[in-house]
């Protein structure tokens, strides 16, 4: 879930800053207009509301949209006002290194790898979590 | 020395939002930062200095076992002048990219995905110190310093609203862009969207929606002060600074420090401005200026010009000047002021209680959202409780619990939302931090939840031994303190029960923590999860403690201060029912707490059948007034009732979960500033509304039912006049 910002850069023409712009499924963006003009990014220039339901006007920012899975995909879009200006948001999955599904692979054998077997602090799990103490209890009956 | 200057000249937020499109790790330090900068500015190839993740202008999301944690940090702290009793801070709300982790999509436990995103956050120092300022490291989430002072002493803050808007999706106040509320389209493969937030047609009513979230003012929750004028004054709306052509805020703490000391000056002695014209002139006129240059610039709907008549700022300002009333509306810079009171030992008064309070913004419409940024710290106002415990104990910890998120959950994608209320909670800014202690050694734990919207109801501790001292910063009656109990259920009602405990969003505890004469890793978890790991291993610096150091016994305890003495059912006059529920969408997913069709509504939160109506007043109490309340939960989550000003005491529950008939409490009751209501339940509190008059709110502490509306309005004034009528 993290949000982008795409910015408009003044030029002849505008551009978008970063394009393409790569994010994952959920996360957000938004454009800011750093140009003296309005811009207004879409879908395509028969679908103005596409995706903000105003033009961005000069030196401000827009609402956000944020990217539905499944990835991946790629989002081509334009400048209602100014067509020649296009921009993409390419959408990729999130690798996983959890790759039996999220507890399988390295997840077996524990959050902190390898040495969870042993216990997430070393090999004083296999005595118990705190090591031998914890048998006879440190406190006594507090820790039952 | 070099350095040191360098640190002294960075103390804005405008070298940070400019580089924070560097991709910065929890591993780069705010000195490390520096020196990129120096070199990026000298012109020197900076390729080899920069860390691996610097290069690349996109990184790659994975989603793997969540990273062991690394060494809780101690929040700086700001204290109190011991010479001058007055706590003085600047406080600057800025914004940079941060980079935190957060749950994966399919919420598996023990994977972690670190995201990013551009988050608001409190920067602070003591201006007696400017060259040392919190936080020390970039591009990583970090609770605002903590503020610490004492009973009877003076608080003065400047509040600079330095966040760059450009930095965030338009959100800017009233109707700004032509949108009252934050707008998400959810847009998947071919481009087709959906409304998401706020529906199209919208499911929110303005203002009990999502809006704004740039603009702020600061909440002292805990703080029995007046809720007027410079005060505990949440009704203001502290709008970001504009920006010069040099890209600087045009409101600093250089320009506004002379009029500023005017005003600290007056509220050493007691004065509040009230009315505008209460305000220095000249503070008067560059306001004045700055709203009107805002409304005749702002966006509406998409054109920049002049905002219609109903939707500028200085013309609400002006209608409330008109009302007598302290306007709203301000531009860049805030001076929030406020003695902290002592007990004048009549029974009609309160004084402040020494303990474990907070502040944070809270701009109806963005609590939830500036919280989820980190905009949070802790005030510890120290008293006797601290003259008593401090010889029990080798030192103080401040916990700040958040739960970190760049966007809200209803304003994800549709599937993202399925994360819902799975944000991770951090601790002092770090997820699952290792904290050391010493055999035997003794602490006292000041833990303050300061999520958004989770609960975080602490397991029974192995290995440690654990005395709570205090609830909602007001330390127990003696006979509610018993080292007895170690590790036992806390007694009721402070006791840490899922859902909702005695760390509901909003709660604080103290605890007296022992730690084991035996080195090793011991877990402090929360309805199982990993909270933060306690390492005792002795530290070489310190003489090791011999023996388990003991508890303080009850007659060692604090006593209680006269003025948190049992309230009297006898002193009632007046009894309320409030009752708070989510009314959810007949199509609702449970998996996803919104409906299943387009637009996907969420649950409407209202009390008393209806949501927050800035109209309105609900609810009008005497000052000096003892009434008794009940809350009553009809539905949802188990709403956290949270009132400003005054502590209450909880006299009688009723958990339809746990017993079938309402539980009345033993003596001495608890004091709360925050209650959870039990699902389907309720409870009944005693308060008295003393001391000060004027208006503020009572609401649920799940920020998001807060902002969409589950709030109310209530006003505080003087049963007595100057009239005569003979």
């Amino acid at each position: 879930m993290s949000i982008f910002k795409i910015q408009i850069k003044a030029g002849t023409p505008a551009v978008f800053d970063p394009n393409p712009l790569t994010a994952y499924p959920n996360d957000s963006v938004y454009w800011s207009n750093d140009d003296t003009v309005a811009h207004w990014p879409a879908p395509s220039a028969a679908n103005p509301t596409g995706w903000l339901d105003y033009q961005i006007a000069p030196d401000s920012e827009s609402s956000q949209i944020s990217l539905d899975p499944p990835a991946p995909y790629t989002l081509n879009y334009i400048c209602v006002l100014h067509p020649s200006e296009t921009g993409q948001i390419k959408v990729v999955p999130v690798k996983s290194k959890t790759k039996k599904g999220p507890y399988g692979g390295k997840t077996k054998k524990g959050a902190f790898g390898r040495k969870t077997k042993k216990g997430a602090f070393g090999g004083k799990t296999k005595k118990g979590a705190y090591g031998g103490n914890t048998k006879k209890g440190p406190y006594g009956s507090y820790t039952k | 020395m070099l350095e040191e200057t360098i640190v002294k000249d960075q103390t804005g937020e405008e070298d940070r939002n400019e580089l924070s499109n560097v991709k910065q790790g929890a591993e780069v330090t705010r000195r490390n930062f520096l020196q990129y900068a120096i070199a990026a500015t000298s012109g020197l190839a900076i390729t080899s200095m920069l860390p691996p993740f610097a290069l690349k202008t996109w990184a790659q999301q994975v989603a793997a076992p969540c990273p062991p944690g690394k060494p809780l940090q101690t929040i700086m702290e700001i204290t109190s002048s011991s010479s001058t009793k007055t706590l003085q801070a600047v406080l600057k709300i800025l914004d940079e990219k941060r980079t935190y982790l957060a749950p994966p999509n399919d919420g598996a436990a023990g994977v972690c995905v670190p995201n990013t995103g551009q988050m608001r956050y409190i920067a602070g120092y003591d201006p007696a110190t400017p060259g040392k300022m919190w936080p020390t490291t970039t591009g990583v989430p970090s609770p605002a310093p903590t503020l610490r002072a004492r009973v009877g002493d003076r608080v003065q803050i400047t509040l600079l609203n330095h966040v760059n808007v450009k930095n965030f999706p338009g959100t800017l106040d009233v109707a700004e862009n032509g949108q009252a509320c934050d707008q998400n389209k959810s847009v998947g493969p071919g481009g087709t969207s959906v409304n998401t937030y706020p529906g199209d047609p919208s499911f929110e009513k303005p203002p009990n929606c999502f809006h704004g979230s740039s603009s702020t003012n600061l909440h002292f929750h805990g703080s029995h002060v007046s809720p007027s004028g410079i005060s505990d004054n949440v009704l203001l709306n502290i709008r970001p600074a504009p920006r010069g052509t040099d890209g600087k805020p045009t409101v600093n703490e250089q320009n506004v420090k002379p009029i500023f000391d005017q005003i600290f000056k007056a509220c050493a002695s007691g004065k509040q401005p009230l009315l505008w014209t209460d305000w220095p002139p000249a503070w008067q006129e560059w306001q004045k200026k700055l709203l009107i240059a805002y409304d005749k610039t702002a966006p509406w709907k998409g054109q920049p010009g002049t905002l219609p008549h109903d939707q500028q700022l200085w013309v609400q300002n002006v209608n409330e000047m008109a009302h007598n009333q302290l306007p709203q509306y301000y531009i860049g810079a805030f001076p929030n002021c406020f003695n902290i009171p002592v007990w004048n030992g009549q029974k009609t008064s309160m004084g402040q209680a020494p303990g474990t309070h907070w502040y944070h913004g809270h701009k109806h419409g963005s609590t939830a959202l500036n919280l989820a940024n980190g905009m949070a710290g802790a005030l510890i106002i120290e008293g006797d409780y601290d003259d008593k415990l401090n010889p029990f104990i080798t030192k103080q910890r401040v916990l700040v619990l958040q739960q970190i998120g760049a966007v809200l959950p209803l304003l994800r994608s549709a599937t993202g939302q399925k994360a819902f209320n799975t944000d991770l909670v951090y601790v002092n800014g770090q997820y699952t931090p290792v904290m050391q202690m010493n055999p035997n050694e003794m602490q006292l734990w000041r833990i303050v939840n300061a999520c958004h919207q989770a609960a975080v109801p602490l397991d029974q501790p192995t290995g440690l031994k654990w005395v709570q001292t205090a609830q909602d910063g007001v330390q127990f009656d003696p006979s509610n303190y018993n080292p007895a109990l170690t590790n036992a259920a806390f007694k009721v009602p402070a006791q840490s029960t899922p859902p909702f405990g005695s760390l509901a969003p909003g709660n604080r505890i103290d605890l007296l923590v022992l730690a084991p004469s035996t080195p090793g890793p011991y877990k402090v978890t929360f309805g199982g999860k990993l909270l933060f790991t306690v390492n005792v291993a002795q530290d070489t610096a310190v003489t090791p403690i011999a023996s388990p150091m003991p508890f303080p016994t009850q007659a060692q305890f604090p006593a209680m201060p006269g003025f948190l003495a049992d309230i009297s059912f006898g002193d009632v006059k007046i009894r309320r029912e409030l009752r708070f529920k989510s009314t959810a969408d007949p199509t609702v997913a449970p998996a996803m707490g919104r409906g299943t069709n387009a637009p996907f509504p969420p649950p409407v939160h209202t009390i008393d059948g209806k949501q927050f109506d800035e109209g309105t007043i609900d609810h009008t109490m005497h000052l000096g007034a003892t009434e008794e309340w009940t809350m009553y939960n009809d539905g949802g989550a188990a709403h956290p009732f949270h009132i400003h000003i005054n502590p209450f005491q909880v006299v009688e529950i009723f958990d339809p979960a746990k017993s079938p008939n309402p539980v009345k409490l033993p003596r001495p009751w608890v004091w709360w500033d925050n209650f959870a209501i039990p699902k389907g339940g309720y409870f009944k509190m005693l308060t008295r509304f003393v001391d000060f008059t004027g208006m503020y709110v009572l609401h649920c502490h799940i920020l998001g039912h807060e902002d969409r509306g589950m709030m109310q309005l209530v006003q505080v004034i003087s049963n007595t006049t100057t009239m005569e009528h003979r």
